[in-house]
């Protein structure tokens, strides 16, 4: 049965020290594929499939029209497609390259068996404001997270995935002012759209740096858990890779660290530096010196100021 | 015990009132309250032009900080954000009361609402998605517009007296204090957003994909209607309530001013359900109604010389784009 299962992800050739470290996480008798976008392959690899090698006629219009995080969303579906109706795997998981696999992944098949698709919220509980963000950054950003999605063979999924690709094929920007933000807003619709979706709420599943401060990880007994009640399956690495400074405590807090530093010991022995990867909260905010965002604080208050000249009138965020 | 109430500024007392008939015809065992963002005594209504429901206003809910939150929002805003704040009102001093439901005063409702009560015995929440298939062209509004202000529509909301619900109710008071604006950049959409996270949050929530139910310009393309002896249908099914959103009696031959997709002569299976909302609104009195402008809501300002304006602006903005 192993085999009728797929495990895939997405990147550039830049980014597949990662996938070493996903594919060593993986147990042995599970497939394991990796899409790879860029318009020049450099590598051959059994297991890498190139977005060129796609026979749809959509994937020229991708390249021409994405920058690489773009591309590297909107490919997903397409892959996706590519392996269910051309490669007839009857499962197929996507996650992100920066995922590692701590707990075990049967737990996730089993539960892939009595849905045709599987989300995870971002995060689960109300939480206000944290150093990461706070609850509106969710808002525009997405509720289900896009680095973990699970699939099954059927009309449903595949009609999911025919949807999916069209809203790609020309809205997979980052530009949160237009309700877009890559693939991943769009996964707000799959549990009003389509049938037999499952939204798995599971703490154990995609730990990563925007849901730490809702779980504590610890280890006993040669397992980690996630708020001493639930088995661990997952982290996603993606914005854990560096992190400004603020973050420090949540990641401390939450006794993360200790798995964040065995996988840079894993992914060092692949690559010494992270290869960049992208990340929405450093999209969000970007770090910049203080000089520099003194200057831009004065800039906006000097166009405020012209703007509104001469009533004061309450400028809210 | 259930209780409907709508909330609206004087200026949109028939739509109130005309949702108010329609409940009392269709539900009567509902109570149904008007939550009224504006102050009659300074307003002066005519006794013989106040509505004949219960009126709340807003002054009278004991909401802390009420005067803070009237500078800081425009007057969608203002009633958008006070929501909260009157199922907390109706959660906790009316103690008969099971379960509430809001209903946007631009709504009517058709037929007796039994299957929501049913399902609030078993749910904590009920909402409506403003879609419930897909919608393949890029009009106004398609699927992206909902991306960033909200996939269920706050026109409709019903809670069940739960402590569920109850939390619920509590968290989204404290974010509409102060975001309940419009600044989609930073995923501010007024009350509706917010409840994106109503499934992910909390348990128990249904979604309710009856073509029937919040029926507006939004789910048009999926919706279609037809009318036998006064009784409306939508694909072979009941109108429970229909949302009149962005029509204005003044221009009959709009459908609504937000959206471009169709139009009536597109769409003759609206007539019926838009003729009976024209003819109730008039009989309410909207022309007398609409002249009235909110207590709440001071004048937006009026910035003269826009174009010195910007031009004084670019050298600005052009070197913080460069940063």
């Amino acid at each position: 049965m192993a085999s009728q299962t797929l495990i895939f992800t997405v990147c550039t050739v830049a980014q597949l020290p990662f996938t070493k470290v996903l594919g060593d996480s993986l147990p042995p008798n599970i497939s394991f594929k990796i899409g790879i976008v860029d318009a020049n392959r450099t590598v051959f690899d059994s297991r890498t499939i190139s977005l060129n090698e796609l026979p749809m006629s959509e994937i020229q219009s991708l390249q021409q029209r994405y920058d690489e995080a773009s591309l590297i969303a909107a490919s997903k579906p397409f892959f996706a497609d590519f392996f269910l109706q051309t490669k007839q795997y009857q499962t197929l998981i996507y996650v992100d390259p920066t995922v590692f696999f701590i707990g075990d992944i049967g737990a996730i098949v089993q539960v892939i068996k009595n849905y045709d698709i599987v989300l995870t919220p971002r995060i689960t509980h109300k939480f206000g404001k944290t150093p990461y963000g706070d609850e509106k950054m969710f808002l525009n950003t997405g509720m289900y997270d896009s680095g973990f999605w699970a699939i099954r063979q059927s009309d449903n999924t595949l009609q999911f995935l025919k949807w999916w690709k069209e809203r790609l094929f020309d809205r997979a920007h980052f530009n949160l002012c237009e309700g877009m933000n890559h693939e991943q807003l769009w996964l707000n619709y799959v549990p009003i759209f389509f049938k037999n979706v499952l939204v798995n709420k599971n703490i154990g599943w995609n730990l990563a740096l925007h849901n730490l401060h809702e779980r504590a990880v610890t280890f006993s007994e040669n397992e980690w858990k996630v708020n001493q009640t639930e088995k661990l399956i997952f982290v996603n690495f993606r914005e854990c890779l560096s992190f400004p400074k603020a973050l420090n405590t949540t990641i401390q807090a939450s006794g993360f660290d200790s798995i964040r530093k065995i996988y840079l010991a894993n992914l060092t022995q692949y690559i010494s530096r992270p290869p960049s990867i992208f990340s929405v909260r450093s999209a969000l905010f970007p770090q910049i010196s203080p000089w520099k965002r003194f200057l831009k604080q004065q800039l906006q208050s000097i166009i405020d100021s012209i703007s509104h000249f001469p009533l004061y009138h309450k400028i809210t965020k | 015990m259930t209780l409907a109430f709508t909330l609206c500024s004087i200026n949109y007392l028939a739509q109130a009132r005309t949702l108010g008939d329609s409940l009392r015809r269709t539900n009567p065992h509902i109570r149904f309250i008007i939550g009224l963002v504006d102050r009659l005594d300074v307003a002066q209504v005519p006794t013989d032009m106040l509505p004949d429901f219960e009126l709340l206003e807003l002054h009278n809910i004991g909401i802390s900080g009420l005067q803070e939150m009237c500078e800081h929002y425009n007057i969608t805003e203002l009633n958008t954000a006070v929501k909260p704040y009157f199922f907390r009102y109706f959660f906790e001093q009316i103690s008969q009361v099971s379960n509430v439901i809001y209903f946007d005063p631009d709504i009517i409702v058709y037929q007796p609402l039994t299957e929501l009560e049913n399902l609030l015995q078993k749910h904590d929440f009920v909402l409506t998605p403003h879609l419930a298939t897909p919608i393949d062209d890029q009009l106004t509004p398609n699927e992206l517009h909902h991306l960033n202000t909200g996939v269920y529509n706050l026109g409709f909301i019903a809670l069940r007296k739960s402590p569920e619900a109850i939390d619920f109710v509590k968290w989204w008071a404290e974010k509409l204090f102060n975001e309940c604006k419009i600044d989609l950049c930073n995923g501010l959409f007024v009350d509706q957003n917010w409840v994106n996270f109503a499934p992910i949050f909390w348990n128990n929530v249904h979604v309710e994909k009856h073509p029937g139910w919040n029926a507006a310009y939004w789910n048009l393309h999926e919706r279609s209607f037809s009318s036998k002896e006064g009784t409306h249908s939508v694909n072979n099914l009941p109108v429970m309530f229909f949302h009149y959103s962005g029509y204005d009696p003044a221009k009959p031959n709009i459908i609504s001013k937000y959206q471009n997709r169709f139009t009536f002569e597109q769409r003759p299976d609206l007539i019926a359900l838009f003729e009976f909302y024209r003819a109730e609104l008039l009989r309410n009195h909207n022309a007398y109604y609409r002249q009235f402008s909110c207590f709440y809501i001071k004048s937006e300002p009026v910035y003269k010389y826009q174009r010195v304006r910007e031009f004084l602006k670019k050298p600005f903005e052009k070197w913080l784009a460069k940063l």
